[in-house]
């Protein structure tokens, strides 16, 4: 039996009778009478599955490696951070988590990612959320309820690259790092609108140092990453404070710890070190005495406003955000493809993608498309209408915050901005270990 | 080393009931992680381990699985059914179309690198094997044998090298919506008709 003879009469017959054939070989196969047997690697749902289970992720009991890695490694941190007081500590759990949550794992998946699998996962059913995702993206918030952001100081592979390039860190001006550090709140609230709407998971997208750790990845992943370990140098963790959408979840349950790094654990002396070489500037100065301070008539005149504007503002920011959903519907890939395919029908073209294509062929009707596409233009307008609302809600809440009288007697940190790198336990002066090199000097 | 406030602030009452505000606000924090952990937890069946696969049915072979991963080469790479393959001489999925002739010469094949090995069976039969070293997952093989042949050959991501990315490039980048996140007890996709073959 020839099959070559018999092709173009198979092809004949295959383009006749299509429908009934799909299920069936064009040409069966071959009863082989030389004692011929096919390689049995080839059949993947055996072997092949068999032998690559074994490699790491795929194999359920070493996936779950991963969040016990990230507690064991939150908990040496806590240790370190408020047990033993030590820089060095912290500066090795540093390195720890570079070779770790960074190079062997090979970055994903990790905590400020998952919160898009948790936003996915919510607004939507049928999404699959794993234990593990799960536990990775809870852990650390857990932590920060009880010891404040110690993820970010030593833990986050995102943190401890940005940490290990600290050169020459400047101070920024205190203006312009409270406006930088909205940028954020920005940053989570599009991550968790574009997640939940399946647009496309934004924060990995645009995760700068993910690149790093795998040694490839596209060219503009590796030059932003560059760029902003360069930035690093001067301006310390400009990722971390200026962009990171779960450091924003992070200090918002930092707030609530009752651990914070407390830079002495004696008398303050005033010596400003600490302030200095904190690279966060996440250290507030005593507050200045009383006849120096602005009125406390000012301060509730001025929160008394923020009060009065908080339903404009919040109302003025939902409908914008309701407006806004239209364009960012756009970015959808399905409403797209739709767009594409009744522009398409309407001028009576052929496919013109491979997306309108690979719809097309697949014979699914356009009104269900259309109908699917309804859908999610009408959830996107929701949801970035309430985005809107929670945005205002969170920079009126920070003004809020500004507008507060403080009261405090010594340099302390505030939870919700320290990283807890330990940087001001080695220069104060008044800390045990540095006073006995004093001792020692003397 | 919880903080230390100096006691010269006065009222040690108010302090207390500022950490007790605290302790109350953190226990609400507690909670509501707890309830909606629990809560989706409870809620959804899907609650399984995943890894990234493509559909093979879905798959309209347009290429970008080469380019668009961020491994070079690709984590997908070719499969090779025997089961459904008709060991043909005039092999669409290795030779291009009107080859100069049937033989394994460069310009009669259609694979770029030469990744698709055929070797002589039995009169008139050869047998097409994958070296899966070369193969950059293009798919021009798979479209070649599904065009107009048995569509023995199947696009797949090797789970030795794909790097689990929690957005997979290569899904953002495809146009047949043809990659999904699929239990990783099961990690591989078949076409339903061939033996052996499972959906997930």
């Amino acid at each position: 039996m020839n099959i070559l003879r018999k092709l173009p009469a198979c092809l004949i017959m295959f383009f006749a009778a299509m429908p009934l054939l799909t299920a069936q070989n064009r040409f069966p196969k071959p009863e082989f009478t030389s004692g011929y047997k096919a390689p049995p690697l080839s059949s993947l749902p055996s072997a092949a599955t068999q032998l690559e289970r074994s490699v790491l992720p795929v194999t359920p009991y070493l996936e779950y490696a991963v969040p016990g890695m990230l507690l064991i490694f939150l908990l040496l941190s806590c240790y370190f951070l408020y047990r033993k007081r030590s820089r060095r500590g912290i500066f090795a759990m540093v390195l720890a988590s570079i070779a770790f949550f960074g190079f062997l794992i090979g970055g994903c998946i990790c905590a400020v990612g998952s919160i898009q699998n948790v936003a996915a996962a919510v607004f939507n059913q049928n999404f699959p959320i794993s234990p593990v995702v799960l536990g990775i993206f809870m852990l650390p918030l857990f932590f920060a309820l009880f010891a404040g952001r110690v993820f970010c100081g030593s833990v986050c592979p995102l943190g401890a690259i940005q940490d290990l390039v600290i050169f020459y860190p400047l101070k920024v001006p205190p203006l312009l790092d409270r406006i930088l550090r909205i940028i954020p709140l920005f940053y989570l609230g599009a991550g968790v609108l574009f997640a939940a709407a399946g647009i496309s998971f934004l924060i990995c997208r645009f995760d700068p140092f993910v690149g790093f750790y795998r040694m490839t990845g596209p060219f503009l992943m590796l030059s932003a990453g560059a760029l902003l370990l360069l930035l690093g140098m001067f301006v310390a963790r400009p990722y971390c404070r200026y962009l990171c959408p779960y450091g924003v979840l992070l200090s918002w349950l930092s707030k609530l710890s009752s651990r914070r790094v407390s830079v002495t654990p004696d008398e303050c002396i005033r010596c400003r070190l600490c302030e200095d070489v904190c690279p966060v500037d996440a250290i507030m100065p005593p507050s200045p005495p009383e006849d120096e301070r602005e009125p406390m008539r000012k301060s509730l005149h001025r929160i008394i406003l923020l009060l009065l504007l908080l339903p404009m503002t919040a109302a003025a920011s939902g409908v914008t955000g309701y407006f806004l959903g239209n364009q960012i519907s756009l970015l959808h890939p399905k409403v797209v493809l739709c767009r594409q395919v009744c522009a398409e029908l309407a001028a009576g073209d052929r496919p013109q993608t491979d997306e309108s294509l690979a719809f097309r062929s697949a014979g699914t009707p356009v009104a269900e498309l259309q109908r699917e596409v309804g859908g999610i233009v009408s959830n996107i307008r929701l949801g970035s209408c309430v985005l809107g609302v929670f945005l205002a809600l969170a920079i009126m809440a920070r003004l809020f915050n500004f507008s507060k009288r403080r009261e405090q007697q010594d340099y302390q940190v505030d939870r919700s901005i320290c990283v807890c790198c330990g940087r001001c336990y080695s220069v104060c002066p008044r800390d045990k270990r540095n006073r006995i090199t004093l001792k020692e000097g003397d | 080393m919880s903080e230390e406030i100096k006691p010269d602030s006065g009222s040690e009452k108010a302090k207390k009931t500022a950490l007790s505000r605290r302790n109350f606000l953190k226990m609400c924090g507690i909670s509501a992680i707890a309830l909606a952990g629990s809560a989706m937890v409870f809620k959804r069946k899907q609650f399984i381990e995943t890894v990234w696969q493509l559909d093979p049915e879905k798959c309209i072979q347009c290429g970008r699985c080469a380019a668009a991963c961020v491994l070079t080469p690709s984590a997908v790479k070719c499969v090779h059914c025997f089961a459904r393959c008709g060991y043909c001489d005039l092999c669409s999925g290795y030779f291009v179309q009107k080859p100069v002739a049937l033989d394994t010469g460069a310009e009669n094949q259609l694979c770029p690198t030469g990744a698709l090995k055929r070797t002589f069976v039995e009169d008139p039969y050869f047998q097409y094997t994958i070296d899966e070293k070369l193969c950059i997952g293009c798919g021009r093989c798979v479209k070649g044998c599904g065009d107009f042949g048995n569509g023995s050959l199947f696009l797949q991501i090797r789970h030795n090298r794909c790097k689990h990315c929690n957005e997979c490039a290569i899904a953002v980048a495809c146009p047949a919506d043809a990659f999904k996140r699929v239990p990783a007890t099961n990690p591989y996709l078949m076409r339903s008709d061939v033996p052996g073959g499972k959906k997930t």
